[in-house]
């Protein structure tokens, strides 16, 4: 069991779930879930993320969920972490379930991008994403209960 | 009395089988007989792109009723399986258990074996190749041609990689390659004789797969869905072997059996069973038997009936590198939609002063698996990932690498009585040494600078641990006369009278290229030397 595990109760919120679905679909591709896509979102989540969670985990998720803007720093701080990480796994969930529709699935579709263009994207999106990590750095330092 | 029982229905059960009932003689195969049937119904004969943004049900097999298809946590062996090839190794964890800290190994109970997920690589073996066994590639060539006209191949004969896997006469024309493979094709011919002089040979690969029609199977539409369906039946599986013998007088499919041991009497063999589903223990009596359980499960099984527990033979799989490459040949040209999901390119580097020892490499572009697990792969938030990673999918390639396994004291599995009731499990332990894992750092590092040449940039590389190859092999291999647990030219388990291998237990060194066209054509072999002593 990791370090200050909790059982997460077994019948998880259901509003908390599609709460959450909102939160990082919009965080994703901008977007709102479709009830159908949310409810597969939770199903998902019964099914493969009914376990323990740490207090820092669960904090983390709180933070997200209360603060939204702060979802890109915190997704990106922890990818940077490499561990286990019950806010990756969610996310990656939600990706996977998006993926697989025919409404929102053509947004993980590839791109066909000129030379020129491509390297230009790829800059910026670089640009972006150390950015986020280096925010999330600082809000894991600033806000409670974040830190590993 | 049935004449030959064979055990299991992979790569090397259907084509052991298949000279036995051609020559007439009475077949009884026992499988335990997994099967799919939860996915490939729901799986449309379309291409990959069309019903990504057509069909509402895609959810279903591409992710899984129960989320099977979101793996969670590490890279592990079999996370490449999709849903509707998660059947393969179904019930094994229960009922072929493995205690390994290093080893991960992937058995089957399933119809089709390993083998219903083979990557399909056809890789004859050479003289050097058959290093330790007492036969030749002329033995082998008459069954590496039955096996390729039975199975279908389709390749280019007259390639940098024939001098590497011989001539086949059976062979279809090649399948087609895609747009990120035509690339690499193009910068390899205007370099050809400075990589060729460098030790590296590239062609198309050679896959069993129809380029047209075949036994009623193919020709293959390039909808890019092999990983996930078996349209037309154009890619090879032993379950289509099966089926035609299933067809035929003298062969029988006793199916929900798991196999525990046999012994010999006078009249034959007499092997013991337990039904999947009643749990019934059964008798079955045959004149003669095959193993062609799997390397794995053949050595279980030999190691029972012989009371051998507790005694360590050895084992071999291929070590496995892959690395996700950029094929900058692709940079701002558009990609053909239709495709195959298989290997594209087959590499063969023959380092300096190998004797004759190579590194085999396949290039696949990453277009028909999902991006989703990518994106958990990269060390960024999955926002930004998800976004370059659709602008990189077109130039994203993967090259798999496999080396060559030769046996040490350090790669051994046990077999353990299992705890009253319980299945009895195979302890593996494996381990290279220090000079093995130099020599594939330094080969690696060298066929990645020999690709930057091809205009393939390798990203990150990544070894998912000892046995991910899933190439088994060698665990009761050829061996000199009166030594125990190996055996003999026929394949005949030395110290029984009529119980033959057909399967990879019995090579006593993996080359670099894939087993499996190997498995088939020496099954093949053991069936017809069987067939000739009893007919």
């Amino acid at each position: 069991m990791r370090n200050g595990a909790e059982t997460v109760p077994e019948a998880e919120d259901e509003a908390r779930l599609r709460a959450e679905a909102v939160a990082f679909t919009r965080y994703l591709i901008r977007d709102e879930p479709t009830p159908e896509v949310s409810a597969r979102y939770a199903a998902a989540n019964r099914t493969l993320l009914g376990g323990e969670s740490t207090a820092r985990e669960r904090a983390l998720l709180a933070t997200c969920l209360a603060r939204p803007w702060t979802l890109p720093f915190l997704d990106a701080v922890e990818a940077r972490r490499q561990a286990p990480s019950l806010l990756r796994d969610k996310v990656l969930v939600m990706s996977a379930v998006l993926e697989t529709t025919t409404r929102f699935g053509a947004r993980f579709l590839p791109l066909k991008r000129s030379g020129p263009v491509l390297l230009l994207e790829l800059a910026v999106l670089g640009f972006v994403a150390v950015f986020r990590v280096a925010g999330g750095m600082v809000l894991v330092r600033v806000l409670p209960g974040l830190r590993a | 009395m049935t004449d030959v029982l064979v055990v299991g229905s992979g790569a090397g059960g259907v084509h052991a089988a298949w000279p036995l009932v051609e020559r007439g003689l009475e077949v009884a195969m026992l499988d335990y007989g997994n099967e799919d049937r939860e996915y490939a119904s729901l799986v449309p004969s379309e291409p990959w792109l069309a019903l990504r943004t057509t069909d509402e049900s895609q959810h279903r097999y591409l992710l899984g009723d129960r989320f099977e298809g979101i793996t969670l946590g590490g890279i592990r062996v079999g996370a490449q399986l999709t849903p509707p090839r998660l059947f393969i190794p179904a019930d094994t964890e229960r009922l072929t258990p493995v205690d390994s800290a290093t080893f991960s190994a992937t058995e089957s109970l399933a119809k089709g074996g390993l083998a219903a997920g083979w990557g399909a690589g056809v890789f004859p073996f050479d003289d050097a190749d058959l290093a330790g066994a007492p036969i030749s590639a002329a033995d082998l060539a008459p069954h590496y041609e039955a096996v390729a006209e039975r199975i279908g191949v389709a390749g280019d004969d007259d390639d940098d990689l024939r001098p590497f896997l011989g001539e086949c006469r059976a062979m279809m024309p090649a399948m087609a390659i895609d747009s990120g493979a035509e690339r690499v094709m193009a910068r390899y011919a205007a370099q050809r004789e400075r990589l060729n002089a460098a030790g590296l040979f590239v062609g198309r690969t050679r896959l069993a797969a129809c380029t047209r029609e075949h036994r009623g199977r193919g020709p293959h539409r390039y909808f890019d869905m092999d990983f996930w369906a078996d349209d037309r039946r154009a890619v090879y599986r032993p379950r289509w072997t099966l089926d035609e013998l299933a067809a035929k007088d003298g062969f029988e499919l006793r199916d929900r059996r798991l196999v525990s041991a046999f012994r010999e009497d006078e009249s034959g063999v007499v092997v013991t069973t337990t039904h999947a589903d009643t749990g019934e223990r059964e008798e079955h009596r045959a004149r003669a038997l095959v193993l062609a359980a799997g390397a794995l499960g053949t050595v279980r099984i030999v190691l029972r009936s012989l009371d051998r527990y507790g005694t360590p033979v050895p084992i071999l799989c291929n070590p496995y590198t892959y690395a996700p490459v950029l094929n900058v040949g692709m940079l701002g040209r558009e990609a053909r939609d239709e495709r195959h999901s298989l290997a594209q390119l087959t590499a063969i580097y023959r380092p300096e002063a190998a004797d004759g020892r190579i590194v085999q490499a396949q290039y696949y572009s990453y277009r028909s698996l999902l991006l989703f697990k990518l994106m958990k792969e990269a060390p960024i938030g999955h926002r930004e990932a998800r976004a370059i990673l659709r602008r990189l999918q077109p130039v994203l390639g993967i090259l798999g690498i496999h080396h060559e396994d030769r046996p040490s004291a350090r790669k051994t599995c046990v077999l353990h009585r299992g705890p009253e009731g319980g299945p009895d499990r195979l302890a593996i332990d494996y381990r290279l040494d220090d000079a093995e894992a130099l020599r594939h750092d330094r080969e690696e590092r060298r066929l990645f600078a020999l690709f930057r040449r091809l205009g393939c940039f390798a990203l990150k590389r990544i070894r998912p641990g000892h046995g991910s190859a899933i190439h088994y092999a060698g665990t009761i291999p050829f061996g000199p006369e009166g030594k125990g647990l190996t055996c003999d030219r026929d394949c005949r388990v030395r110290g029984t009278r009529r119980v033959h291998l057909a399967d990879g237990a019995v090579f006593p060194y993996l080359p670099a290229k894939g087993l499996t066209f190997t498995i088939m054509a020496n099954a093949d072999r053991v069936g017809t030397l069987l067939a000739n002593e009893l007919a």
